[in-house]
């Protein structure tokens, strides 16, 4: 039996104590091999700092009474709901948002690529009906061309008085000199 | 003729919790039926029953005082809040420590980058305080270093090197709170045992005068 055969096993076998009869061929091997004893004792060794290194983690720690407040105060509480339960209320609460502004956006996408028409509602898809609207929409804006010319009357020009002193109202209306033939009503100008 | 129809996966079905194998610390006669029934004085001698060993794990595992009372906390409020499930005829304590090896993975990843550092330091001022100064000199850089051994193991490792080694729990119930079987609880101890000792410098691995194997030590 040699020592790479042995190792495992018998270092499981020392190490949680489970020597029994079936063990007198690994027991017999490490009474006369060192370097088994002495991975046997390397074993022990490092398992007893082991104990000592974990041991140090937690020497002198207790937990603090509140713990024990906060417990009993959590534990008063209601059960929370569970993760099923919390995702569907959290998509209840997101659908009352969510539903009404997606019906918002869908009603102002059709508002935009369907153009009212006189002849109802059309069926076109929002692109055709758009690519539709915009062909009738240049067609209409097409202006024909007047019969006769069009007399472009002199935008008038307005000569304000600077103001000097205390001038009433009446004089600053009658000092405004409009161009010949521009229409007035009754002192307003339009 | 096949009585049983296919299975199905039903959500929210209660199933009893199994805590395993009984475990030294023994359980007041009927304290988890009295705290089933809502008896507050009845959870609060469960807590002072197991408090200690449930913060004693989550101390070993997170090395954060802080950290490990919040576990302590977390853990004792589901017991209650699952208490109807608890069983009343073995001890809960396998529960309990399995819950808290669950909650100290679960929290130790996005804790442990922020209080490293005073967790080191913390760990460093008590460790002084409480050891002997010839303790320190005999063997404070091994045990340095196998503590940072014991961080860096994987999870599974270095809970079945707290339950067998720090508890003192025996394989069957190591391997019970771990939910796996004692083949598999050796087999983790095994390798958590190799990677430390592969961790210590080349003189120490080498044995020490004194702990050499001893003739009459062998049966």
């Amino acid at each position: 039996m040699s020592c790479r055969n042995v190792s495992r096993a018998l270092l499981e076998r020392f190490r949680f104590g489970e020597l029994d009869a079936d063990c007198d061929a690994y027991l017999a091997h490490v009474e006369r091999c060192r370097n088994c004893q002495d991975e046997i004792a390397i074993d022990r060794e490092l398992a007893e700092r082991l104990r000592r290194a974990l041991r140090e983690r937690v020497t002198g720690f207790e937990p603090s009474p509140a713990v024990w407040r906060a417990v009993r105060l959590q534990a008063a509480d209601p059960e929370p709901p569970g993760r099923w339960s919390a995702l569907v209320v959290s998509l209840s609460r997101g659908m009352r948002v969510m539903v009404p502004a997606a019906a918002l956006m869908l009603a102002a996408v059709l508002a935009w690529s369907q153009p009212a028409t006189d002849d109802g509602p059309s069926l076109l898809s929002p692109l055709a009906s758009r690519m539709q609207w915009q062909e009738q929409l240049s067609e209409t804006a097409s202006v024909a061309e007047p019969e006769h010319e069009i007399k472009v009357i002199p935008s008038p020009s307005i000569q304000l008085p600077v103001p000097s002193g205390e001038m009433a109202y009446a004089e600053l209306v009658t000092s405004i000199k409009l161009p010949t033939g521009t229409p007035t009503t009754g002192g307003v100008i339009r | 003729m096949n009585t049983e129809g296919p299975r199905s996966v039903v959500f929210g079905t209660k199933r009893p919790l199994h805590h395993g194998v009984p475990v030294g610390t023994t359980q007041p006669d009927g304290l988890v039926e009295r705290m089933q029934s809502g008896d507050l004085d009845a959870f609060e001698e469960f807590f002072n029953t197991y408090k200690r060993p449930v913060y004693t794990t989550a101390l070993a595992i997170t090395r954060d005082p802080f950290l490990a009372e919040e576990i302590l906390q977390d853990c004792f409020v589901k017991a209650y809040r699952v208490r109807e499930r608890l069983r009343t005829d073995v001890s809960p304590l396998p529960w309990l420590q399995r819950v808290t090896t669950n909650l100290c993975y679960s929290r130790i990843a996005r804790r442990r980058a922020i209080m490293e550092p005073l967790t080191t330091l913390i760990t460093n001022v008590v460790a002084d305080l409480t050891s002997r100064p010839e303790q320190v000199a005999e063997s404070r850089e091994i045990i340095e270093v196998l503590q940072r051994g014991i961080d860096a193991l994987p999870p599974k490792q270095q809970t079945a090197v707290i339950l067998y080694y720090l508890h003192g729990y025996s394989l069957a119930e190591a391997a019970e709170i771990a939910d796996c079987n004692v083949g598999t609880m050796k087999s983790r101890l095994h390798y958590a045992l190799k990677a430390l000792r592969a961790l210590l410098p080349v003189e120490r691995r080498a044995t020490a005068p004194g702990v050499r194997l001893a003739a009459d030590e062998l049966p």
